[in-house]
């Protein structure tokens, strides 16, 4: 228990995210409706997926300088969480338009960006899987996770503000202005990516530890 | 100071390009000429659909929790 108080948090941030972000009030604004309150749910989904491949990418690096499998584990275990986060959004992302633009998908660069992103890390599990020495693998896939996160952040947060995109964000950062949200929304938004962050997190750790014991148990059966 | 005003110019361009964009305001959350769902409200029913979906939340978190013990035990019975 004495390491669980993050956990707690977690669970705690996303019971009001799912409470709060349902029932309280927000801006009632025309075609977005109450499709507003998937801010919480759906844009939440790619900060998680944000910080879970900062993760990542941080212990390839770290991996690269110890060749210690155990910084492989946490790359590997974060991308995945990544990725579950990414399709989550992906998918939640194509309900709302199809009821805030018409469509499942428009083609908007955000969109596409955010499918490229997606089948570049599944290219990564690919490479992970094709190779069968644990420490060229780790190596291989470190060098492929530091320049995937390297284009992710251009194609995803930067290309598609450039150009007009049905996204909210374009020509700035929407982080600096005050028409996307305002503060009401706010008071649910934050707290719902920390909260994710959170539990994206957990699902990572109790994977990591999964690896670590397998890892032993090969190590002890090949040992006696 | 060439530098700070290029950051300050550019920090304006960008305030200066978002002015085509219409600001949430006190005044959409009291209109009623917007659809929301305030007949659901009135009856009652989507506190609800809030408790589904937290039990269900709940259920997945045991889950999780459960799993987490349980490679805990794992975790002591192999250290051992």
């Amino acid at each position: 228990m004495r390491q669980s108080w993050w956990k707690i948090l977690a669970i705690a941030l996303l019971l009001y995210t799912f409470t709060a972000g349902l029932l309280w009030d927000v801006p009632r604004l025309p075609i977005l409706n109450e499709t507003i309150r998937a801010l919480y749910f759906h844009v939440t989904m790619w900060f998680g997926m944000l910080v879970a491949l900062l993760i990542s990418m941080i212990y390839s690096i770290r991996y690269l300088r110890s060749n210690n499998l155990k910084d492989d584990d946490v790359a590997i275990e974060f991308a995945n969480v990544a990725i579950l986060f990414g399709m989550l959004g992906i998918f939640t992302g194509m309900l709302w338009a199809k009821f805030a633009w018409g469509d499942y998908w428009s083609g908007d660069p955000k969109q596409n960006a955010a499918a490229i992103a997606l089948l570049m890390y599944f290219a990564y599990l690919i490479l992970r899987g094709s190779l069968t020495d644990t420490q060229q693998r780790g190596r291989i896939s470190a060098i492929y996770n530091i320049f995937a996160f390297a284009i992710y952040i251009p194609l995803v947060y930067i290309l598609p503000r450039m150009t007009d995109s049905l996204h909210p964000g374009n020509g700035g950062n929407p982080g600096f202005n005050s028409y996307d949200t305002d503060a009401t929304l706010k008071m649910v938004f934050y707290p719902a990516i920390i909260g994710w962050i959170l539990f994206g997190t957990w699902i990572a750790t109790v994977r990591i530890r999964m690896r670590r014991v397998e890892r032993t148990l090969e190590d002890r059966m090949l040992n006696s | 100071m060439k530098k700070i005003l290029t950051i300050a110019l550019s920090l304006f361009s960008l305030v200066a390009l978002a002015q085509e964009k219409i600001a949430v305001t006190e005044s959409d959350y009291s209109n009623s000429s917007v659809d929301m769902a305030d007949l659901m409200r009135s009856n009652g029913k989507i506190y609800i659909v809030v408790g589904i979906i937290v039990i269900i939340f709940i259920g997945i978190v045991a889950y999780l929790i459960y799993t987490d013990r349980k490679l805990s035990r794992i975790e002591k019975s192999i250290s051992a």
